[in-house]
């Protein structure tokens, strides 16, 4: 859908946009504020938005006194390292399941969409043991394995799949390429756009998960994010100067990973749209 | 970064530390009062401070001045989630060999058999002066099943807060907390032009029967009735009611409106004049102090007493742990006066143990009145291993009941009926 | 030679579902059949498991509570997933409209979902606060005084619907758009030399085309909202007065506050089923339309 939109609708495009972007960063002002300030108060009466001297300290410390790096390059590895083998894994099982006749498809697509309903909360029990067993509690491994098994993003690239012409595949099979090929060569390409929504929310999944981290490492220089910035926060007065200051430097290096991710998909969906 | 080579590297430091352990096994020498064990152990504890790591570090420098062949290693658990942390650790078969936890929570682990009875270490001879400084109350809190599972090592004490220039300028500084009706007369004066009289939690979130449970103390009541086979609350009606009227009464922020966090604030800016919260916020009071005088209080006397609230904090060894001796050797070190008095100092807890009373917080007046008028009347929660079930299945009631339309008999009605219930 | 050929074919299917189903099995299955066992039990976590028959299934039964966290649950999924659509649909149409700065919007936009749930939180707290928050701010102009948004048992729970739009409307946003881009070009350039106008283009192509887009994300999003737990846990831990219990924070207190494995258990079956059912449902229902 490229067609030239008129003037009135670009202009209410932006303005749709701008109160996105409004919505989207005010919360964020708050942080910024909150993580230059001096202060172990939330708000202080009357409110001081801007402070006077602007307190690096939080900062500081959170470099200095807490593993906040090692959560940092933590957490970025097993991301990363799951969104590598959860696209592969995927995307292979989602070709076959929109485009490969086979026996018992339609019961490997039900139990898959079945499991998909499981939630992973009520999990977490029978999982912490059997990573036990394994031999993999406080392991990166505990992290990554467990992660590889929601057959949910299947489905995301099946829809993706499922829309491309069949013609093309055939034409493919009757010059004599290989299903795997044809995977490869003409697939993956034409869904990098599916692909790209299904990195990033693997990614972020992955990125914000606390529950899992929480129970299946203890080592504190082990852990990821999450779980580190809520360990910065104890119960009785809260440092929320520095959970902000956490809050606010982890946003950046995801920040770059998404721009990077999504110019490097978008240039080539672009691409492959234009000669399709 | 290489997987594999981080992977392999973290199996060569484990491998690493077992050669280490190993090794001042064989080679260190006894240094005298200490040095019989060896070993590695872990503790976990929810943190009190930004800085408790800094601290416990403190603690366990010292500890290898008389223990050289113990390497500890401190980690914490997330208040918010430490049933989580702590179950898993339980279950993953390698748990923290010390733990610090909370009177809320022990009892049920120890009835799951997570814990070690630690009846026959705090028995033995050689401690007995140590442990004849911790009085008999802090003990039974200890104490159920049939076994002694922790050492008891700090309290926090729920107190309020008084904006003393707000009271004085209602003309009711001398009086607000000579009964409950002088109470409400103050949090009625003082309410207006933006300050509220009054505050108490609400939040299940926030643990806010804290609040509650004094008034249903200084009544004569309990969570459970005498022998813990019951609902013992009832008598707690009038208290519970007086509660209620209080947030009628409009001298509250808005119910539910503000964490306890954000109330603090707000007596923090001179908005609230009585205040429901805990002790370790002296300690940013005394950072950061207010425009107004301030002081520490409790709550008004009832028929039957005037009590405080408090939380105790046990040191428990994990009944899976493979060195209890190493981790009983710092469990008695931590809870040492030296080390548990500068522990408390840094973070505005109270200490149990009696010896060390006198001399702490020095130069700190609102944590020292706490330490020695309020640590007395504490009177703490009964440890059922259900009841952090029970506080937190009944406390649903009292939030409805707070926002009107229920009275004070009906919530210890309702209360019951839910207690009688888990307890079966 | 035909055998041959189904057989490959086969094979090659196979191959290319191998990854997953390892993972799947191993991960998932195994873990959920335990759960399954754990039903019928009691303990297991610190000491060893007990059989304790259908115990576990009479009190699921017998509870109020439960009814009341899955209609929460369902409650809840009713108000976030059409206001998510809705303003997730409107920014991939505007995001699709605009060239200069679309990256840049894209990038703000999907800057919420990045967020772990505490600092998701700590912003609303400010952002809600009775007296400064933002929202509260513009409730004094709009309607003369403030919201009690967390402490009123009606608006709870659409509070908490609001932080999961604004922490989800990124995810689905980016979604949609992908959806609207890989649309072939050629039909709506047919389309306008018929005369189509934008709005008829919008709901005649665009909407119909994008229905195996809509079929996964409205399965998705069931699937996700139905397990709703984090921002509750945090924001209001299921006050006031289990107004915002949902379904997950009850199996989560039953396995770790209550430490009640057995019964949290049960109350994880009790929510794959009410997951299946609605899933069941939509899918059916999409099909009908079709």
């Amino acid at each position: 859908m490229s067609l030239q939109p008129t003037r009135p609708m670009m202009a209410a495009s932006y303005g749709l946009l701008a109160i996105a972007a409004v919505v989207s960063i005010v919360p964020f002002l708050y942080i910024l504020s909150t993580s230059i300030k001096d202060t172990r108060s939330l708000f202080s009466y009357p409110p001081e938005w801007i402070p006077d001297q602007v307190f690096w300290g939080n900062y500081a410390k959170l470099l200095q006194e807490t593993s906040f790096l090692n959560w940092t390059a933590n957490t970025f590895m097993v991301g990363i390292m799951i969104t590598v083998l959860k696209l592969a894994i995927d995307a292979m099982a989602a070709y076959a399941l929109a485009k490969l006749d086979f026996v018992g498809k339609r019961a490997v697509s039900a139990v898959l969409l079945t499991a998909v309903a499981i939630p992973v909360a009520a999990l977490i029990i029978p999982l912490f043991f059997l990573v036990r067993d394994m031999g993999l509690l406080n392991t990166y491994w505990a992290l990554i394995l467990p992660a590889l098994a929601n057959p949910l993003g299947i489905f995301l690239l099946r829809s993706f799949i499922v829309s491309l012409p069949d013609d093309l595949l055939h034409s493919a099979r009757l010059d004599g390429a290989g299903e795997f090929r044809i995977f490869v060569q003409i697939i993956l390409p034409l869904i990098s756009s599916g692909l790209v929504v299904h990195a990033i929310f693997t990614f972020m999944l992955q990125y914000t998960n606390f529950l899992w981290p929480l129970v299946a490492i203890q080592t504190e220089s082990r852990q990821v994010l999450t779980v580190g910035i809520a360990s910065l926060k104890s119960n009785f007065v809260v440092d929320w100067g520095l959970i902000s200051a956490a809050s606010l430097l982890a946003t950046i290096p995801i920040t770059l990973l998404f721009l990077a991710l999504q110019r490097f998909f978008m240039a080539q969906s672009l691409s492959s749209a234009l000669k399709g | 970064m290489n997987m594999r080579t981080c992977f392999s590297s973290m199996t060569g430091a484990g491998a690493l530390a077992v050669a280490a352990v190993a090794g001042f096994g064989l080679w260190t020498t006894p240094v005298q009062g200490g040095g019989h064990v060896s070993g590695d152990i872990t503790m976990i504890k929810g943190p009190h401070s930004a800085d408790e790591a800094r601290f416990n570090a403190m603690i366990i420098e010292d500890f290898k001045a008389v223990e050289p062949g113990v390497n500890v290693e401190f980690t914490t658990y997330d208040w918010a989630n430490m049933n989580a942390e702590l179950t898993a650790g339980f279950a993953s078969g390698n748990p923290a060999d010390v733990l610090y936890l909370v009177d809320l929570i022990y009892p049920n682990y120890a009835e799951q058999g997570a814990l070690q009875d630690m009846s026959d270490l705090v028995s033995a001879e050689e401690w007995a002066g140590e442990r004849a400084l911790i009085p008999e109350f802090a003990w039974d809190l200890s104490r159920q099943g049939g076994g002694i599972w922790g050492v008891p090592v700090l309290g926090a004490v729920y107190n309020i807060f008084v904006n003393e220039d707000l009271l004085a300028e209602a003309g009711v500084l001398d009086t607000w907390n000579s009964s409950y009706a002088d109470m409400m007369d103050a949090a009625k004066k003082t309410t207006g032009d933006g300050v509220y009289g009054f505050s108490v939690r609400s939040r299940t979130g926030d643990f806010a029967f804290w609040d509650w449970l004094p008034y249903v103390h200084n009544a004569g009541a309990d969570l459970l009735n005498d022998d813990w086979s019951g609902c013992g609350l009832w008598g707690a009606e009038a208290a519970t009611q007086f509660l209620i009227d209080m947030h009628e009464a409009g001298v509250t922020p808005p119910i539910g409106s503000m964490s306890t966090q954000e109330q603090f604030d707000l007596f923090k800016g001179g908005k609230i004049a009585i205040y429901h919260g805990e002790t370790p916020q002296i300690g940013e009071l005394n950072a950061n102090p207010p425009p107004f005088n301030w002081d520490v209080a409790y709550a008004p006397p009832g028929e039957q007493g005037q009590t405080v609230m408090g939380n105790f904090g046990i040191l428990s060894i994990a009944s899976a742990s493979p060195n209890k001796d190493a981790a009983w050797e710092y469990i008695k070190h931590w809870a040492s006066g030296p080390q548990v008095g500068r522990f408390a100092e840094q973070v505005n807890l109270q200490v149990v143990r009696e010896d060390i009373i006198p001399g702490m917080f020095a130069d700190n007046e609102a944590m020292r009145k706490v330490q020695q008028e309020f640590v007395p009347r504490v009177k703490g929660i009964q440890p059922h291993p259900q009841i952090l079930k029970i506080l937190q299945s009944i406390w649903p009631v009292a939030e409805r009941a707070y926002r009107g339309g229920m009275t004070g008999e009906q919530v210890i009605q309702e209360m019951c009926a839910i207690t009688d219930e888990i307890l079966g | 030679m035909r055998r041959n050929y189904v057989l490959r074919r086969n094979l090659t299917a196979y191959l290319f579902l191998a990854p997953a189903l390892f993972f799947f099995g191993t991960f998932l299955v195994w873990p959920g059949i335990s759960l399954l066992v754990q039903t019928f039990q009691t303990g297991g976590v610190m000491s060893p498991a007990v059989f304790v028959g259908t115990r576990n299934w009479e009190r699921t039964f017998a509870d109020p509570l439960v009814l009341k966290t899955i209609w929460n649950t369902v409650r809840y999924c009713l108000m976030a997933i059409p206001a998510v659509f809705v303003v997730a649909m409107l920014f991939a149409l505007a995001l699709n409209a605009v060239s200069v700065g679309q990256t840049a919007f894209k990038t703000i936009i999907y800057y919420p979902t990045l967020q772990p749930i505490l600092v998701a939180a700590l912003m609303f707290t400010f952002v809600l606060h009775q007296d400064f928050g933002v929202l509260n701010v513009l409730m004094r102009a709009v309607i003369g005084e403030p919201v009690n948004f967390l402490g009123n048992e009606v608006l709870a729970m659409p509070t908490i619907a609001m932080v999961e739009v604004w922490k989800g409307m990124g995810f689905w946003t980016l979604l949609f758009l992908a959806g609207i881009q890989s649309l072939p070009r050629d039909l709506y350039h047919a389309a306008e030399l018929d005369g189509a106008g934008p709005w008829q283009r919008f709901f005649q192509l665009t909407l119909p085309l994008l229905k195996p887009t809509f079929f996964f994300s409205a399965i998705f999003a069931t699937i996700v909202n139905l397990q709703v737990f984090d921002s509750i846990f945090i924001l209001t831990d299921g006050g006031p007065f289990h107004s915002t219990a949902s379904t997950t924070w009850y199996i989560y207190r039953s396995l770790f506050t209550f430490n009640e494995p057995g019964y949290g258990a049960t109350l994880s079956f009790v929510l794959v089923l009410v997951v299946l059912a609605l899933t069941a449902l939509q899918s059916y229902a999409f099909r009908e339309r079709a």
